[in-house]
């Protein structure tokens, strides 16, 4: 089953879309859906999609953005554009990006189903090494790592496109290793870590009676939806409970 | 040229001048050719009388000298001298006397006769005939005096003033003088010689010409034409020429009169009018004046159609052209240097002014409509649109609709191609997913009364065409075809390739159109404002699909010229509509 992952500020986008398109058919599922590019970015790591669709229209980090980093460091990502039209032409201008296919929307299932046909032909011939799970590469250093990433995380945790993958290139590592590593000595995985440096930063500031979009952007999820739900997980209280609980 | 109809072209005007100025010269030329003929005339006739007077009044002034030398002779003579002398004279003296002087006599041709007179009353004569002498008129003093007051000097008379005649009546001309005696200077008789008018006659012939007449200073006839002697005037008694017109059988006739000095006789002369004065040079240099003319006017006019007429022709006729093409395009004729070429290029400059004010005029009604259709498209909001038709569209399928999915898709689909901004022309291929999308949902709505078919060559799937043209065109055949027909319908889209043309043609098995229905839609005038009104709401210009008249003159735009749509009809049966797209836009 190739993973698929929907990347729409658009709910009823992503759900039609998951509604009606025949992914077992494709042999695939839709395994992870982000509301933005930011949200993307943080989860991608646990979602781990061969396949991602990118709306591109989407705010505080629109899918343009989005497609150069994760071009970058997932680079067998098969990403497939959505736009309406009026974007279109700004879309192809960004012919640098390694896009697999442009698609207009409001989607069509068979303009869907003939361009994802197209993935599963080009996935099935050329079986590629995932962008996660290189565990072959394995060669375990002696010295963990993790204290000096955790100590990175402290310092970089407000750098909006900080993530798992990011930072294994940066230390010379395997993503799955590193993943594994670190839930095996702090208990948590990267990004539970990653968010509770971000919410315990975000929980001082939210004392000092800061607006949720200012702190957002501080700690490093400028999508104030996005950062609400995280504080919620985290927290149990919505931003704005939790200041008035504080009061 | 069209134009040109009804009005004098500058070419016929220009000829029409020419020939006035033609005939104005010809009848000017006429007149004053006769003119200066009859001038020339009489002053030839003046001239020929002149010659002819001063030749018969000179030849007889010099006779008449010689003949006046010779009396001094016959004076002297010892004879003559001796006989006047003696106081008794005999008649052996009077026939001396006559035999000295016939000697003088014999010498001179014309001579008639010689009378010397004593004071006493005797006389000899000598001569050619028998005469008549009034020895009365001879004593009366006035004709004695007339000859002793010029004190031996010559007079000329007449007959001697009537003291003798020829017995046969012919006129002689007299040399009257005193005679003085050289030694004691008194009077001693007076000598009357005369001479005959063959004098005169050689005179006359001595000119060669019959038109002459001698008369007296009384108007009697001396010599020459006889007939003449009754036009004498006394205003020819003068010692200049006098010239004056007569009337002869209906003719003019010139005749000019003139006194020999010191004598009585008055010579005459009659022109003859019916020689040709008029010079040839003068004929041939007035001929070859108006055959100048005449060339050099004619070469003015063909000059002036070169140079002017036929260059403004060609202008015209070039502008008229660029005006039928529908665009303002440069001349290109080949017009002389002059201020023609400067016409010329002022009008190209003008043209590429006036382009490039059309050029202006059409970017700004281009950005006006662009942002119309911005504002539009901003009020339409498509990212809603699209969103809500997803949303809708999960509704329906997570309740199990799938045929209000299918139909949100379809409809998604259409707008999305519908909306899409940015381009003016699209690909044919687009085009006909628009018309599917469009007929998928009207079928929606009307059932299976619509039919479709495609026909489309793939060569031609890429042709850009304008967006939209054939949607107008396919629902004007849904709501003024088949719909109205009220049974089920065929719509057939074909597309191919001819001539490097591409041809696109919408038929429908529909009501069909009237034939002044498809006029009004093929007419080029400019709509009337009451639908320029409805057309200018871009709104319902788009929500309506543009109208199919709208869509025609938007195809006429694109191609530029006003050909490239055809509509072929029967009512009740058929409509169908062709586009025409010429390949310079491919």
């Amino acid at each position: 089953m190739y993973r698929v992952m929907l990347i729409d500020d658009e709910e009823s986008a992503r759900k039609l879309m998951k509604a009606s398109i025949d992914w077992k058919a494709l042999n695939m599922e839709v395994v992870g859906e982000a509301a933005s590019g930011i949200e993307a970015i943080n989860i991608i790591d646990d979602v781990k999609p061969d396949i991602a669709f990118v709306d591109i229209s989407m705010p505080f980090m629109n899918g343009i953005e989005f497609t150069e980093i994760a071009a970058k460091r997932y680079p067998h990502l098969i990403i497939i554009i959505m736009t309406a039209f009026d974007e279109f032409e700004y879309a192809r201008k960004c012919v640098s990006l390694p896009v697999f296919e442009y698609m207009l929307k409001p989607i069509k299932r068979i303009e869907v189903t003939e361009v994802l046909q197209k993935v599963k032909t080009q996935l099935d011939v050329n079986p590629r090494n995932s962008d996660y799970d290189n565990d072959e590469s394995g060669n375990e250093p002696d010295e963990s790592p993790v204290e000096q990433i955790q100590n990175y995380i402290k310092e970089n945790y407000t750098d909006s496109k900080l993530n798992l993958t990011e930072i294994s290139e940066m230390f010379g590592f395997s993503s799955s290793y590193l993943s594994r590593k670190f839930k095996q000595e702090t208990g948590m995985n990267f990004v539970e870590y990653l968010t509770e440096c971000r919410m315990e930063k975000a929980k001082q500031l939210a004392v000092t009676n800061k607006k949720m979009f200012a702190v957002a952007n501080e700690v490093g999820i400028p999508d104030p939806n996005y950062f609400g739900r995280c504080f919620k997980k985290y927290t149990g209280l919505s931003y704005s409970d939790y200041a008035k609980s504080v009061e | 040229m069209d134009t040109t109809k009804g009005k004098k072209t500058l070419n016929q005007e220009l000829w029409l001048l020419l020939i006035t100025v033609l005939a104005m010269f010809v009848v000017t030329f006429v007149v004053s050719s006769a003119f200066i003929s009859q001038k020339e005339r009489y002053d030839y006739e003046i001239r020929e009388s002149e010659t002819m007077i001063n030749g018969v009044s000179g030849s007889i002034s010099s006779s008449i000298g010689t003949l006046k030398n010779l009396s001094r002779l016959v004076m002297l003579n010892d004879a003559a001298v001796k006989f006047l002398r003696a106081k008794e004279y005999t008649v052996g003296d009077i026939n001396d006397a006559r035999y000295g002087v016939m000697d003088v006599m014999n010498a001179t041709s014309n001579l008639d006769s010689i009378f010397i007179f004593r004071n006493d009353g005797g006389y000899m004569n000598t001569g050619k005939g028998r005469y008549i002498v009034d020895f009365e008129l001879m004593e009366d003093y006035p004709w004695r005096n007339n000859i002793l007051k010029e004190r031996g000097g010559a007079i000329i008379m007449v007959n001697a003033g009537g003291a003798i005649t020829r017995r046969n009546e012919e006129t002689i001309i007299t040399i009257a003088r005193a005679i003085y005696d050289i030694n004691s200077q008194k009077l001693t008789g007076i000598l009357l010689m005369n001479f005959s008018t063959s004098m005169l006659d050689e005179a006359i012939n001595s000119q060669g010409d019959k038109n002459l007449c001698i008369v007296t200073s009384d108007g009697e006839y001396l010599s020459g034409d006889e007939g003449m002697c009754g036009y004498f005037a006394t205003e020819f008694l003068t010692d200049t020429i006098v010239h004056k017109m007569v009337d002869i059988n209906g003719e003019k006739v010139m005749i000019s009169g003139y006194q020999i000095p010191d004598t009585p006789l008055v010579v005459m002369s009659f022109t003859d009018s019916n020689i040709n004065v008029m010079s040839n040079t003068t004929m041939y240099a007035m001929l070859s004046m108006v055959l100048v003319f005449i060339i050099a006017m004619i070469l003015a006019a063909n000059f002036i159609t070169r140079n002017i007429t036929k260059p403004i022709a060609d202008l015209t006729g070039a502008i008229e052209l660029t005006k039928k093409s529908g665009y303002l395009e440069k001349l290109n004729v080949k017009v002389p240097d002059n201020e023609i070429g400067t016409l010329s290029d002022s009008y190209n400059g003008m043209v590429d002014h006036v382009n490039q004010l059309f050029g202006e005029l059409i970017e700004k009604e281009k950005s006006v409509q662009r942002a119309e259709m911005d504002a539009l498209h901003e009020q339409i909001k498509p990212h809603f649109l699209y969103n809500t038709l997803e949303t809708i569209g999960y509704m329906a399928l997570s309740d199990g609709a799938d045929d209000v999915h299918e139909a949100l898709e379809t409809l998604g689909s259409f707008y999305r191609n519908f909306l899409s901004k940015g381009e003016h022309d699209i690909p044919l291929s687009r085009e006909i997913s628009i018309i599917k999308d469009y007929l998928a949902i009207q079928k929606l709505r009307y059932g299976d009364v619509i039919n479709d078919e495609y026909d489309i060559a793939d060569n031609v799937l890429d042709w850009q065409i304008p967006k939209l043209i054939l949607q107008p065109v396919v629902e004007n055949s849904i709501y003024h075809g088949i719909r109205l027909k009220g049974e089920e319908g065929l719509i057939k889209i074909t597309g191919y390739e001819e001539d490097g043309d591409l041809h696109l043609i919408v038929y429908d098995s529909g009501l069909g159109m009237e034939q002044d229905v498809i006029d009004k839609m093929l007419s080029t005038e400019p709509k009337d404002d009451k639908m320029e009104k409805e057309h200018s709401d871009v709104a319902k210009h788009l929500l309506s699909g543009f109208g199919l008249r709208g869509t025609i003159e938007r195809v006429r735009y694109f191609c530029g010229r006003d050909d490239v749509v055809k509509i072929r009809s029967e009512v009740g049966e058929y409509a169908e509509i062709e586009f025409i797209i010429p390949s310079r836009h491919n």
